[in-house]
C-alpha cells in the first residue's frame, strides 16, 4: 500500500474511527507486505488458481492410529491371524519386537451409498462415510513419533519449520482481523509432545503462529486484562494511549511502523468484542449440542472443540487444528496403542467419533462443506503384527510408517472414495503411494495455492512446505 | 515432428549468426556447458543418471545413453540430444529459447568440440548460480578510503560517497536525547536513567564529540554490554536449553555456555579465538574448563534423544545424519554465511559447494556428540556442563541423495574449495582423531585469509546496529542471499577487524561513533523518493525494541530489575516429567525472575507468550535476523498480561515513593523514567487529569504500551 493510501487510512481512523476492513486488510497482509528487501521473501499473492476450499479444519490424532482397525479393510488378515508375517523384507520396527499377525479388532462393513469400508471403531463416522475421501496408501519417513509428527505438520522431520497452518496464514492471509488466522485446540487432557513446536511459525513472521484456544474458560490468553479493571478506566486508558501515540506521530512524521501499532490497538478492541461472541456456545441450539455430544463424557471435550471450531470458521478463521491426544505420558492419553489396542483405540475413538461426524453433518447442513476442507490425519499407522515375542499374538501394535490411512472431506474432493492400497495385510503402502509432501501439495492445491510457488526465503533457500518434492494426488480430486 | 518452414528458416538464420565465431573449448565452457548444467544436469549427470545418459563428461555425452548416441559431431540428424531439444521434448520443464537451440545446433554441426572435462559447474558465476568467482569468495582487500569532505570516520566517507552518487545527503545529527537512548538500547539493551540523560545532555553542550565518546566507552565497558550482545549471538547459534523433539528434557547445565558468551563479549575476546574455542576449544593444547564450555555451541541445537535410542539401526543412522546437518548447517551459516547444509543430498543448487564437500565438513565433525561432561573449574570445583562429547570418529561416506543406506565412497575431512586463499584440504588421514579434525576445521574457518570469516561477522554487527546488514541476509553470502549495499565498506570493516587482531569492541566503537550511526531518524521526502528502504543510509532507521529488551526495560523503569549477573537461569514455568517433559508457563512474582531476559531458561516447547508475540525466535534453528511484526494479539498482550499489569503497579509505587502524591510530579517522573524527557504542556494536562481519575498505575500501563517507549529513534 502506498504512503498516500496509508495517510488516508490514518486520517479516516483519527477522524471517524477505523474503517475496519480496509485497514484490517493491511495488517492482515503483513506477512506478504513485510517482505524483506533483498532477496524478496514474499511469495506470489493468493490465489494462484481458483480455490476449491477457503478454510480448513485439521484433526490430528497423536500417537499413530491403526489403519487396519479403521479404514483399511484386510480380509486376509483374519485368515492369517496367529501366523507370522511372510515377507522378504524383515520388519525394522521401533521397539524391535515382531510378534504374530493380529486380525482387526473391530468388524468392517461397507457403508452408505459409496460402500466405503469403515469399521465399528467409528460407528458415527460410518454414518457419514459418503463424505469421506480415504487415502489408504500413506507412508512416512520415520517411525519415531515426534519427527513423524513434525513431518506431518511441516513437511520436515526436524524442529523449526512452519506448520501447514502457518503457511496458509502466510499465503492466504485472513478473512478477518478480529480473530487470528490460525487457531489450535489442544486436547483437553494435555498438549502433544513438542508442545508449541506443533503450531510453530518456524521462520515465518510471528503473526502466523497458531494461537491456542480453549473451549472452556478463557478462550484466548490475554484477550482481557488479567485482573479487574473498571470499564471507564479501560476506555480512558485506550484513549490516552491513542492521544500519546498521535502526538508522538506528529513529532516524528508519518511512518508505517508507528501507524501499524496505532491500528493494532484499535483492532485489538474489535477482537475483544468478537472472541467472546465466537466462544459463546450458548448461542447454539440444544439439538446442536446434543449432536456434538457436548453434554456428557466422553465426547464433551472434543465436542465443544469441534463446535467452537465450526464457529471460528464462520467468523473467518483460516485454519483450525484440533488435537486428539496429548504427549507420551502415563497413563496414555493418545493413540499410541503399544500395550492394548482394544482398550486404547476404543477409549480414544469414543471421545471423537460422534463429534467429528456431527461436525461433518453440521458443515454439510450449513453449506460450509462446499468450501471447507476437513483433514483427519495421524503421524503414522500401526503394524499388522503385534508388539510381542515372535511366537505370540500380543494385544498391542507397534508404529508403522510404511503404510497407513488418513482421510479428507469437503471441497474439491471425490467423496466416498478409497484411494490407494496397502499390501495384503495392511503393512506397506503398495499402490498409489502418498508421501506427506504429496498430501501437503494437494491440500495447498485445494486452497488455491501452487506448492512450488508458496515460498519464503530463509537462510539461503526459498523454503516450501513441500521441500523440493510433492505431487498433487489427482486421483482424489473432483 | 515436422517444423513449419518459417521456423526452420529462422533457426538456420540464427545458427548462421552464431556460427560467425568458431567453437573453441572456451566458447563451449561459456555457452554450451552452462546450458547443459542448467537444463540437463538435474537428471543427466553422474553414475545413476536417467536413461544412462551422463551429459557432464565428454565421453559419456558422446556415447549417449540407452537410446543411443547423444552427440555426434557434424551430424544433427544422428544426435539424439539435438532431436530432443529441437522437438521441445527436452528439457521437460520448458522449451529452450530459439537462440539456445541454435547454439546447440551450431556447436554440433561445427564438430561438437568439448571444453573442460568433466564440465565444471562451479567455476563461473552464471545467471542462475554462483561460481568460484562469486564476490564473497574473493580475498578481502582493504579499499582506499574515498576523499569526502567532513568525513572523519572512514565509514562516513563510504556512506556519503554512495549517497552523493544518488543525489542524497546524510541526515543531521540526532538530538542528544535520541543519541543517549539509541546508544543505551543498542549497546546494553536498557533505557538510560534520568540522571544519565541529564549528565549526557550537559556534556553535549560543552563538547559533543567528547560526550559521545565518553558515553560509548562507558557502555562498552558495562557488563550489560555482554548480556545484550550475547542474546544476538544466541539467536545465531540456535541456543536452547532442552532437547527438543519428543521428550524435550531440560538441560540444566547448558547455561554455562551462555555465560561464556557474555564474558567473551565483555572481555572483548578476539573473534577468531572466540570461534576457535566454540569449534574445538576442548581439543586445543591449552584447553581449560572454559574451552569445554565453549563447545556448548556445537550442541546448542535440538537433539533427538528418542531417535538415538530406537531399535532400528537404519533409522538411527538417519537421525545421526540429521544431527550432522544441524552441525554443518549452523557452522556454515554462523561463521561463513554459507548454506553448506543445502548440499547434503546433491550439489548445492546455487553456490559452488559440492555434495562431497558437505560430507568433508561433516567428516570434520564426525567425532562430535551431544552430552554432558564434567570439567574442573579454576577453583577446583567440578561442574557438569552440556558440551560437545568427543569420541573416535566413525568413517564418513558420501551418501547418494543423502540416504544413509546409499554409501558411495569414504570422504576425508576438508572444507569448501571455492573459498579463495585458504586450503580446503585438511591433510588428515582417515584414521585422524576428533581433535585433529576439529582443529583443522577451526584453523580453516578462522584463517585470516578466509574471505568470508571476517566479512560475515562485521556484517552481523552492522545488522544489529542498523536493523539491516550491508548484506541483507547475514547467514547467506551466497547466490540466494543479498548483494552488499556498500561492498567497499564491508571490506573496509573486515580489514579493520583483522588488523585490530579481531577486536569486536573496536568495530562497535568505530560504527557507533560514525555520523552514519549518529544521524537523525526522521523520514525525509527526498530519501523516501530515491531510496525508500534506506539501503543507502540517508537516515538512521528507527527500531522497535526486541522482546527481551522490552521486558528488561519494563523491569528497570518499574524499579524491579534484578541485575544479578550470570549463573543458573530463572524458570518462568512449572515443569514435570512424564516421559515427555512438560512446561507450563507461570507468571511468578519474584526477584529471581526479574533478571534480564537472557537469563531465562530457553526450553524449546515452553515458549513465553509475552516474548513470542514480540518476535522472539524459535530456538530450534539459527535465526540471523528477527522479523518485526505488529498484530492485535501483541497489543492485547502488552495491555493485559499479568506481568505488565503488575509492573505498572510497581512502577506507580516507585514513583509515589520518589516524588509523593502530587499527580503533576508523578507524571513528570513517569516521563523522565520512561521517555527520558519532561512532558510537554498538553501531555502534562491530559496525563494529570487521567491520573486524578484513574490512578497512577493506569498511566504506567499506558506508557508501557506507547510507541515512544517501544520505538527507538
Amino acid at each position: 500500500m502506498s504512503t498516500e493510501a496509508t495517510r488516508r487510512e490514518f486520517l479516516k481512523f483519527s477522524t471517524q474511527g477505523i474503517g475496519a476492513s480496509a485497514v484490517g486488510e493491511m495488517l492482515c497482509r503483513d506477512g506478504l507486505a513485510h517482505a524483506g528487501s533483498v532477496p524478496p521473501q514474499a511469495s506470489d499473492p493468493w490465489p494462484h488458481h481458483r480455490p476449491a476450499a477457503k478454510r480448513v479444519i485439521h484433526i490430528v490424532l497423536c500417537g499413530g492410529f491403526s489403519q487396519i482397525d479403521s479404514f483399511d479393510y484386510k480380509p486376509a488378515l483374519a485368515k492369517l491371524h496367529g501366523k507370522s508375517l511372510s515377507s522378504e523384507e524383515q520388519p525394522d520396527v521401533f521397539f524391535g519386537k515382531v510378534g504374530l499377525l493380529r486380525k482387526n479388532d473391530w468388524e468392517f462393513h461397507q457403508r452408505g451409498e459409496s460402500g466405503l469400508w469403515v469399521s465399528d471403531l467409528f460407528p458415527h463416522l460410518a454414518g457419514v462415510a459418503d463424505e469421506l475421501t480415504v487415502i489408504r496408501s500413506m507412508y512416512a519417513e520415520t517411525s519415531n513419533h515426534t519427527p513423524a509428527t513434525f513431518q506431518q505438520g511441516t513437511g520436515f522431520r526436524l524442529n523449526g519449520f512452519p506448520t501447514v497452518g502457518s503457511w496458509l496464514s502466510f499465503g492466504m492471509g485472513c478473512e478477518t482481523d478480529e480473530l487470528p488466522s490460525y487457531v489450535v485446540f489442544p486436547d483437553a487432557r494435555g498438549v502433544p509432545a513438542g508442545g508449541t513446536i506443533n503450531w510453530s511459525n518456524g521462520f515465518l513472521p510471528a503473526q502466523h503462529q497458531g494461537v491456542t484456544v480453549h473451549s472452556s474458560g478463557t478462550p484466548i490468553k490475554d484477550i482481557f486484562p488479567q485482573r479487574q479493571i473498571a470499564a471507564d478506566t479501560e476506555s480512558a486508558s485506550r484513549e490516552l494511549l491513542a492521544q500519546f501515540n498521535r502526538m508522538h506521530l506528529q513529532s516524528r512524521g508519518e511512518s508505517d511502523p508507528l501507524l501499524s501499532r496505532i491500528r493494532s490497538y484499535e483492532l485489538s478492541r474489535r477482537m475483544q468484542a468478537v472472541v467472546p461472541e465466537v466462544a459463546d456456545l450458548g448461542q447454539e441450539t440444544s439439538a446442536t449440542h446434543q449432536m456434538y455430544g457436548t453434554g456428557s463424557d466422553p465426547t464433551r471435550d472434543f465436542g465443544r472443540s469441534c463446535l467452537m471450531a465450526r464457529r471460528m470458521l464462520e467468523y473467518g478463521v483460516r485454519y483450525v487444528q484440533l488435537f486428539s491426544g496429548g504427549a507420551f505420558s502415563s497413563p496414555r492419553i493418545n493413540w499410541d496403542g503399544h500395550e492394548d489396542m482394544i482398550k486404547n483405540h476404543g477409549r480414544e475413538a469414543a471421545r471423537i467419533d460422534q463429534p467429528i461426524a456431527a461436525l461433518l453433518t453440521d458443515l454439510r447442513a450449513r453449506g460450509m462443506l462446499d468450501d471447507t476442507l476437513v483433514l483427519f490425519t495421524s503421524e503414522f499407522g500401526r503394524t499388522p503384527f503385534t508388539q510381542s515375542a515372535a511366537d505370540v499374538v500380543g494385544p498391542g501394535r507397534d508404529h508403522n510408517e510404511k503404510g497407513f490411512s488418513v482421510w479428507m472431506a469437503g471441497a474439491g474432493l471425490k467423496p466416498g472414495l478409497a484411494y490407494g492400497s496397502t499390501d495384503e495385510v495392511g503393512w506397506q503402502a503398495v499402490e498409489n503411494r502418498v508421501h506427506w509432501h504429496d498430501f501437503h501439495a494437494t491440500v495447498l492445491h485445494l486452497l488455491g495455492l501452487d506448492h512450488t510457488r508458496l515460498t519464503f526465503y530463509h537462510n539461503g533457500i526459498q523454503r516450501r512446505l513441500t521441500n523440493v518434492h510433492g505431487q498433487i494426488i489427482d486421483g482424489i480430486l473432483a | 515432428m515436422r517444423m513449419p518452414l518459417l521456423i526452420c528458416m529462422m533457426l538456420w538464420l540464427l545458427a548462421s549468426l552464431v556460427n560467425a565465431q568458431t567453437w573453441s573449448p572456451e566458447r563451449f565452457d561459456d555457452q554450451i556447458a552452462p546450458l547443459l548444467a542448467q537444463h540437463c544436469f538435474a537428471c543427466h549427470r553422474g553414475q545413476d543418471a536417467e536413461g544412462g545418459l551422463d551429459l557432464s563428461r565428454k565421453e559419456t555425452a558422446m556415447r549417449g545413453g540407452e537410446s543411443g548416441p547423444a552427440v555426434v559431431a557434424h551430424s544433427l540428424a544422428k544426435s539424439l540430444l539435438w532431436e530432443r531439444i529441437e522437438s521441445g521434448e527436452m528439457p521437460p520443464e520448458a522449451n529452450l529459447p530459439e537462440s539456445d537451440k541454435a547454439a546447440f545446433g551450431d556447436w554440433i554441426e561445427s564438430g561438437a568440440r568439448w571444453g573442460t572435462d568433466p564440465i565444471d559447474l562451479f567455476r563461473k558465476t552464471t545467471e542462475w548460480r554462483a561460481g568460484w568467482d562469486w564476490w564473497s569468495l574473493q580475498p578481502i582487500r582493504r579499499p582506499t578510503i574515498p576523499q569526502v569532505a567532513g568525513a572523519a570516520n572512514p565509514i562516513d566517507a563510504f556512506v556519503r560517497q554512495r549517497l552523493s552518487e544518488h543525489g542524497l545527503t546524510m541526515s543531521p545529527r540526532a538530538a542528544p536525547l535520541e543519541i543517549v537512548r539509541r546508544l543505551h538500547f543498542d549497546l546494553i539493551g536498557l533505557p538510560p536513567g534520568p540522571e544519565e540523560v541529564r549528565v549526557f545532555s550537559e556534556m553535549m553542550r560543552r563538547d559533543s564529540e567528547q560526550a559521545v565518546e565518553v558515553l560509548i566507552d562507558r557502555l562498552l565497558a558495562s557488563q550489560h554490554f555482554g548480556e545484550r550482545w550475547a542474546r544476538h549471538w544466541l539467536d545465531v547459534v540456535r541456543f536452547g536449553e532442552s532437547q527438543g523433539f519428543e521428550r524435550d528434557r531440560i538441560r540444566n547445565n547448558s547455561w554455562h555456555y551462555r555465560d561464556w558468551v557474555i564474558n567473551a563479549f565483555n572481555t572483548d575476546m578476539p573473534y577468531d579465538e572466540f570461534v576457535r574455542q566454540q569449534l574445538a576449544g576442548d581439543v586445543m593444547v591449552d584447553a581449560d574448563a572454559d574451552s569445554v564450555i565453549a563447545t556448548g555451541f556445537l550442541v546448542a541445537g535440538a537433539w533427538d534423544e528418542v531417535g538415538q535410542k530406537q531399535q532400528s539401526a537404519a533409522m538411527k543412522a538417519v537421525v545421526r545424519q540429521d544431527e550432522m546437518e544441524d552441525y554443518v548447517g549452523t557452522i556454515g551459516q554462523a561463521f561463513l554465511g554459507l548454506t553448506i547444509n543445502c548440499a547434503r543430498c546433491h550439489d548445492h543448487k546455487f553456490d559452488p559447494i559440492t555434495q562431497e564437500e558437505y560430507y568433508r565438513v561433516s567428516a570434520s565433525l564426525a567425532g562430535v556428540h551431544h552430552g554432558s561432561r564434567d570439567v574442573q573449574a579454576a577453583n577446583q570445583q567440578t561442574r557438569n556442563v552440556y558440551a560437545a562429547n568427543p569420541s573416535k570418529p566413525q568413517a564418513t561416506y558420501l551418501l547418494a541423495r543423502g540416504n544413509p543406506a546409499a554409501k558411495v565412497h569414504e570422504v576425508l575431512p576438508g572444507g569448501i574449495a571455492a573459498l579463495s586463499g585458504v586450503d580446503a584440504d585438511f591433510h588428515v588421514p582417515a584414521e585422524a582423531t576428533d581433535a585433529d579434525r576439529r582443529q583443522q576445521l577451526a584453523a580453516w574457518i578462522t584463517d585470516r585469509h578466509n574471505p568470508l570469516f571476517a566479512r560475515v561477522i562485521v556484517n552481523r554487527l552492522w545488522h544489529y546496529h542498523f536493523g539491516a546488514g550491508i548484506v541483507a541476509t547475514p547467514n547467506d553470502f551466497g547466490f540466494s542471499g543479498g548483494r552488499p549495499s556498500h561492498p567497499e565498506l564491508l571490506d573496509f570493516l573486515a580489514a579493520e577487524l583483522i588488523d585490530s587482531e579481531y577486536s569486536l569492541k573496536h568495530l562497535h566503537r568505530l560504527i557507533v561513533s560514525s555520523d552514519t550511526y549518529l544521524q537523525a531518524s526522521r523520514s525525509r521526502e527526498e530519501g523516501v523518493r530515491v531510496d525508500a528502504k534506506n539501503r543507502l543510509l540517508w537516515r538512521k532507521a528507527p527500531l522497535r525494541l526486541d522482546a527481551e529488551v522490552l521486558r528488561d526495560s519494563i523491569l528497570q523503569v518499574s524499579g524491579q530489575f534484578n541485575p544479578r549477573f550470570g549463573g543458573v537461569p530463572y524458570q518462568d514455568f512449572k515443569t514435570h516429567v512424564d516421559n515427555t517433559q512438560f512446561y507450563e508457563m507461570v507468571d511468578k512474582d519474584s526477584p529471581d525472575v526479574y533478571r534480564r531476559t537472557i537469563y531465562r531458561t530457553w526450553v524449546r516447547s515452553g515458549r513465553s507468550h509475552l516474548l513470542d508475540v514480540f518476535d522472539c525466535p524459535d530456538p530450534s534453528t539459527t535465526a540471523p535476523k528477527r522479523s518485526v511484526t505488529t498484530t492485535p494479539l501483541q497489543a492485547l498482550t502488552l495491555m493485559n498480561h499479568s506481568f505488565v499489569l503488575r509492573m505498572a503497579d510497581r512502577f506507580a509505587e516507585r514513583v509515589q515513593s520518589e516524588v509523593g502524591q502530587h499527580a503533576d510530579e508523578q507524571v513528570a517522573r513517569v516521563f523522565a523514567l520512561v521517555y527520558g524527557r519532561e512532558p510537554q504542556s498538553q501531555e502534562r494536562v491530559i496525563a494529570v487529569r487521567f491520573v486524578d481519575s484513574h490512578g497512577l498505575s493506569a498511566l504506567c500501563r499506558v506508557v508501557f504500551n506507547s510507541n515512544e517507549f517501544i520505538h527507538v529513534d
